[in-house]
């Protein structure tokens, strides 16, 4: 019966090959670098480098927790290790491993003349290109797939309670930014006539994108505000769609938008707050929190938060919600709390005795109901990070194709 | 048909002039070499051929395609033997073959293949400990893949051993006579003379002759040498002397006491001999001495140094 299986997964297998073959002249050229690949025992020790960096950080954790005081929420969940461990390991980390697979791609086939040999054979250099792209692509699918399960069972078969789901559309989404961070280097390979060039290049790109395109994003709308006049929604709505575009910048922000749609409560401390008052504020979607979320609203203990203006008009025209201010006043006399907000003032007896007359006044960005624009939605920030890969291959095909060997 | 046709080609890089203006036309079943020593622009032809260079002027048609418009039409028909190329280190040849053999979609097969150019005990080792003589039967095999109607081969017998360059003239012939047509190059002339319809001679980026062998022999001079052996010199070889002189295009270039050298044209080798016969000479042996290319070409490119 296994035999019968085998075979019946053979002939599959031998279907696909052959149907992939047919519909695209460039499947040759990934097919044997992946083999290659497989040989040189690479996607290997990709695989145990992916899951030793996936289960390692968790293992140590629960250790830790083992022998130390339990964290305030009660353990590690499945959103907590994401957001607290992965998030950054993948924006940081995957990359290094993505350029490792993908910068001498071409390089070393044009420097070696192995290129030669390929474009003797019926392939165009687009094809050559694609072939290498969606290739090395599969070189680090594979493995990621691989670790992403076994990290999965031992998360399952740890104390953490795993969400099957959630950490599904993880991988899925940390695998999407893995193949476009593997393409572009695959591209700049291309585009570039050595290897030493194509490390330099990468290496920017890494170095820029992870750290210095958001402040550029942001300088270009100081200056739109500061030296062209523009208004502040279109300032702002300039510098999302900026930070967007970067890979990593989308991928967090999915991956944000992912978590928070698994919990009731996108803006928990929100939620408190009108309950404990009464106020008919309702929270902001899971889309819109997450764009909001992208920009340093609340402050840091290292910068301040953004001016009053500004954090209105993300919240009116990025989030599409109601900028509310909450005045609570306590009195001493009366025992009483009043709460004061643009629609409504009432005023309650406290429970308890309230020792000092105090004046405090809050801000908060509450959901306003409105649909996201599209260009801002989930599905256009996919579209942007597949883009890449087709922006990157288009600029490597461009240069590539004219250059002589 | 042609199978290859250059039109005023020019290919210049940033201060050098590679080729010149090159015309040439190889028809389709001819095996032709091209000729000249390192550096006339042997690869950049070839190179622009396979639309791995694109040239500067002119065109370039093989197969009926325009070379950089239509490569993969042309690679569809085409097997290469490229210079300065390289093998895939981690795949056997099996598996080298295995993969032109489906990017081609061809049905070859693989152990047949490389048995041709004598590499069947290193099927399934890995091409990366081969020696560059194995490199070149293995790229040489994968040339072969489809039946290719064109090969192009760039100094296909460098690298390789004596029996191994004889085992390449074979192969040449054995694909010529199935119809391929065949375009080499190369500066060891005597592997060009061995199995070559025509030969061009590439100087400095221009083609400075295109002819059979035996017409460039023929423009060069007589063109091959004439040793015979007499039974008895001392009373012959007056009468050797005087028949030699009456016949047009012969003349006695040597003399080394039984053995003289006429040089001639080989057309006329046996005019000659008939000839010293009707004559009485008693000519014990002959042999012939065909003129090498390699003294041809020298003469081709010393006249070309000269003007």
């Amino acid at each position: 019966m296994s035999s019968e299986d085998a075979s019946g997964l053979d002939a599959t297998v031998g279907k696909v090959d052959q149907t992939l073959h047919d519909q695209f002249n460039w499947y040759p050229v990934a097919k044997k670098d992946f083999k290659d690949a497989v040989r040189s025992r690479g996607l290997w020790v990709l695989a145990a480098i992916f899951t030793v960096v996936f289960i390692a950080p968790i293992a140590v954790r629960l250790y830790l927790d083992g022998i130390g005081p339990s964290p305030p929420d009660g353990g590690l969940g499945t959103r907590s290790i994401i957001e607290l461990i992965y998030i950054d390991l993948v924006t940081l980390f995957l990359p290094l491993v993505t350029i490792f697979v993908g910068v001498a791609a071409l390089t070393k086939e044009k420097s070696s003349g192995s290129l030669k040999l390929l474009l003797s054979l019926p392939f165009s250099r687009r094809s050559v290109l694609l072939g290498k792209v969606f290739g090395r692509c599969a070189v680090v699918a594979v493995p990621f797939l691989i670790a992403a399960s076994i990290a999965g069972l031992f998360i399952a078969a740890s104390t953490i309670n795993l969400n099957v789901e959630m950490y599904a559309l993880f991988m899925l989404f940390s695998l999407i930014f893995a193949l476009v961070m593997v393409a572009i280097a695959v591209s700049i390979s291309g585009a570039v006539s050595t290897t030493l060039r194509s490390v330099i290049v990468n290496a920017l790109f890494y170095i820029y994108v992870s750290f210095g395109w958001n402040s550029l994003a942001n300088g270009i709308g100081k200056f739109m505000f500061n030296d062209l006049g523009v208004s502040r929604a279109l300032r702002w709505n300039t510098v999302l769609f900026l930070k967007l575009l970067s890979p990593t910048q989308a991928y967090k922000t999915l991956v944000n938008s992912m978590l928070t749609r698994f919990s009731d409560d996108v803006q928990p401390g929100l939620q408190r707050f009108a309950d404990q008052w009464e106020l008919p504020w309702t929270q902001l979607g899971p889309q819109q929190y997450s764009r909001y979320n992208l920009f340093n609203v609340q402050g840091s203990f290292f910068s301040q938060g953004l001016p009053t203006a500004d954090k209105r008009t993300l919240c009116e025209s990025i989030a599409g919600g109601a900028y509310e201010n909450a005045t609570i006043t306590t009195n001493n006399q009366t025992n009483t709390v009043t709460v004061t907000t643009a629609e409504q003032t009432q005023t309650l007896q406290s429970a308890g005795n309230i020792t000092a007359n105090q004046t405090q006044m809050s801000t908060f960005c509450t959901g306003g109901g409105s649909e996201i624009p599209f260009y801002f939605s989930d599905p256009a920030i996919v579209l942007f990070m597949l883009g890449w890969i087709g922006v990157a291959a288009a600029i490597s095909y461009y240069t590539f194709d004219r250059v002589d060997l | 048909m042609t199978a290859i046709e250059l039109d005023g080609l020019r290919k210049e890089y940033e201060d050098v002039v590679a080729l010149d203006g090159v015309d040439l036309t190889v028809d389709e079943g001819e095996v032709f070499g091209f000729l000249g020593p390192n550096g006339a622009g042997k690869s950049t032809t070839i190179n622009i051929l396979l639309d791995f260079v694109r040239p500067t002027a002119g065109s370039a048609e093989v197969l009926g395609y325009d070379a950089q418009a239509d490569p993969t039409a042309i690679r569809e028909r085409l097997g290469v033997l490229p210079e300065g190329y390289d093998i895939y280190e981690r795949l056997s040849a099996r598996e080298h073959m295995q993969f032109v053999i489906e990017s081609k979609d061809a049905d070859d097969e693989p152990a047949a293949l490389l048995d041709r150019v004598g590499l069947s005990d290193a099927i399934d080792r890995r091409a990366g400990g081969y020696s560059k003589g194995m490199k070149q039967r293995l790229v040489l095999a994968m040339a072969l893949v489809g039946d290719p109607d064109l090969l192009i081969l760039d100094e296909p017998t460098t690298g390789l051993d004596p029996n191994g360059a004889r085992q390449m003239r074979d192969l040449i012939r054995e694909e010529s006579e199935r119809g391929a047509t065949i375009f080499f190059s190369s500066h060891i002339l005597s592997q060009v003379e061995a199995v070559c319809d025509t030969v061009g001679i590439l100087q400095r980026g221009q083609l400075i002759a295109k002819d059979s062998v035996e017409g460039l022999r023929a423009a060069v001079q007589g063109g091959m040498t004439l040793w015979i052996t007499l039974g008895d010199p001392a009373s012959d070889i007056g009468t050797v002397e005087d028949t030699v002189e009456s016949l047009d295009g012969a003349q006695i270039t040597e003399t080394d006491g039984a053995r003289v050298a006429i040089g001639c044209n080989s057309t006329e080798k046996m005019a000659v001999l008939d000839a010293l016969g009707d004559a009485g000479v008693d000519v014990e042996n002959f042999e012939t001495e065909d003129q090498s290319l390699e003294e041809l070409f020298t003469a081709y490119t010393e006249q070309e140094v000269n003007a």
